[in-house]
């Protein structure tokens, strides 16, 4: 295995786990996200080089993996009558305990346009600054802020409840 | 700083996700980042196989269209529909496997130029340019280039793209760079049992040759039509058929095991064609008239099975994207030599 072949997997066994969470989080089901995440390690092998080269790689990661989920949020779409939709993978309503908020808000996780939904991710689960969110989605910091405070106007009541995803 | 507001949407967020584990495939990854090359190439005009097989199985309105493949009760076992004798596959794997047009050498060198088209006209931005040689003792190099950005294509000599490639190869031989091979022993290894005459166990083995695309396990049993209008498991047979073809050019048996299960596709239609002078059969997927939009050909060589060119579009010429490939046999010293 060549030294390039080495530093590869030791990138992708750091980072695959923390890509597999955003991935969940941008397209809601689990299984899609196992492929999401292969999809972009798959791209980042073939342009590891590149990706070596780039001032920060798990930047150029998450973009490429952002990227591919909003290339298949389109085709879905396009293709999908959203009505026959599974139900979000792994998360079902049950009224008797916090599962139903989760899948509440996961669902309007969801339903955040593509851009608003990666800003929200990078910035509150991956923890990302504006600064290092812009880089990621190749924007100004100006419209991370803006795209963060529309959404969060549309997850808002989920910070106005008592109890939140308890 | 975050407010109260964002650090209780950031505790949720993590709640939402922190009790999954995730363990990466790094063969699996390997593999796809390998196929990237030509599915990159490829990407604008037609979406890749392996998702969109999986999404449109199961996402696709049901019997918005049909297929010749939609009646099968199991897509699993061969249709009655394919022409497995008397077929042009199957006698040119006949052929192969009688003669075992073996050249001489003890390597394979496989050149390929991607190519995309530029918009609307008739314009194309270079591609990837690889060179690759696989050894018959197991030994594979591989020396691909990214496409040079915003460089449009125009026609030159092969020479020309086989230079930087090639140079590039030939270092990799003297220092002994490597590159794992395993990534491919599945579709070779189906394509040998294909060869040997076990076709329903070697369809399976090739469509499930690449794992880690294969998530949905009902879309194997899916007959509704996808990428294609292929059903997802013939549509998994012909792109790792494809796969195996190019990474077993120099490999007789693998190509006549190929041929055997592209001949098992029953909306796979092969023509006699001839490519710059040299007699060829073109392997066609896809069906406008049925509602699929894009389609893809094989161009091979009509009498060794070799891959010349693979291309794919909307249905009408010219192609999206192509990718043309050059396989010759050399021998390994030779070739590293600079004299072959």
């Amino acid at each position: 295995m060549s030294r390039s072949e080495e530093e590869f997997r030791a990138f992708v066994i750091s980072r695959a786990a923390s890509l597999h969470r955003t991935a969940y989080l941008l397209c809601g089901d689990w299984h899609l996200a196992d492929d999401l995440v292969q999809e972009a390690l798959a791209k980042a092998f073939r342009h590891w080089k590149r990706v070596q080269r780039a001032d920060s790689p798990d930047a150029y990661v998450r973009r490429i993996l952002i990227n591919e989920s909003n290339r298949r949020w389109r085709a879905r779409r396009d293709l999908v009558l959203r009505a026959e939709e599974a139900e979000p993978d792994g998360v079902t309503s049950d009224p008797a305990d916090e599962v139903v908020d989760r899948a509440e808000l996961l669902e309007a996780l969801q339903s955040l346009p593509p851009r608003q939904r990666a800003t929200i991710v990078l910035r509150y689960l991956d923890g990302l600054s504006e600064r290092e969110t812009a880089v990621v989605l190749e924007c100004s910091e100006g419209t991370v802020k803006s795209q963060t405070s529309r959404a969060l106007t549309r997850l808002n009541r989920f910070f106005t409840r008592e109890e939140l995803v308890r | 700083m975050m407010t109260h507001d964002e650090a209780r949407l950031s505790e949720a967020l993590h709640e939402l996700v922190d009790a999954q584990p995730f363990e990466p495939d790094l063969r699996t990854i390997e593999r796809r980042g390998r196929r990237v090359r030509r599915r990159a190439t490829a990407t604008r005009s037609v979406a890749g196989l392996g998702l969109a097989a999986v999404a449109a199985a199961a996402l696709v309105v049901s019997g918005a269209i049909s297929t010749n493949s939609g009646t099968r009760a199991n897509p699993l076992t061969i249709p009655t529909t394919t022409a497995l004798h008397g077929g042009p596959l199957v006698g040119l794997a006949a052929d192969i496997t009688a003669h075992q047009l073996h050249q001489p050498g003890n390597a394979t060198l496989i050149i390929s130029l991607g190519l995309t088209r530029v918009g609307t006209h008739l314009r194309y931005s270079e591609g990837d340019r690889g060179a690759e040689l696989f050894t018959d003792a197991g030994t594979y190099y591989d020396a691909s280039l990214d496409p040079p950005s915003d460089k449009s294509y125009t026609p030159r000599s092969d020479a020309y793209y086989d230079a930087h490639p090639v140079s590039l190869l030939r270092a990799e031989i003297a220092a002994h760079v490597t590159t794992s091979n395993a990534q491919f022993a599945d579709e070779e290894a189906a394509a040998i049992k294909a060869a040997k005459g076990s076709l329903s166990a070697a369809r399976r083995q090739m469509a499930e040759a690449l794992r880690g695309v294969v998530t949905c396990g009902a879309c194997v049993l899916s007959t509704k039509p996808g990428s294609f209008g292929l059903v997802p498991v013939d549509a998994w047979i012909w792109e790792n058929s494809e796969q195996a073809l190019e990474k077993g050019a120099g490999n007789p048996e693998v190509r006549a095991g190929v041929l055997r299960l592209m001949a098992t596709l029953p909306d796979v239609t092969v023509t006699h064609t001839t490519t710059a002078g040299r007699s060829t059969l073109t392997l066609r997927v896809g069906r406008p008239e049925a509602g699929m939009s894009h389609y893809q050909s094989l161009v091979i060589d009509a009498h060794m099975g070799t891959p010349v060119k693979w291309s794919a579009g909307p249905g009408t010429d010219p192609p999206e994207a192509t990718v043309t490939y050059h396989v010759r046999r050399v021998t390994v010293s030779a070739f590293a030599a600079g004299k072959s």
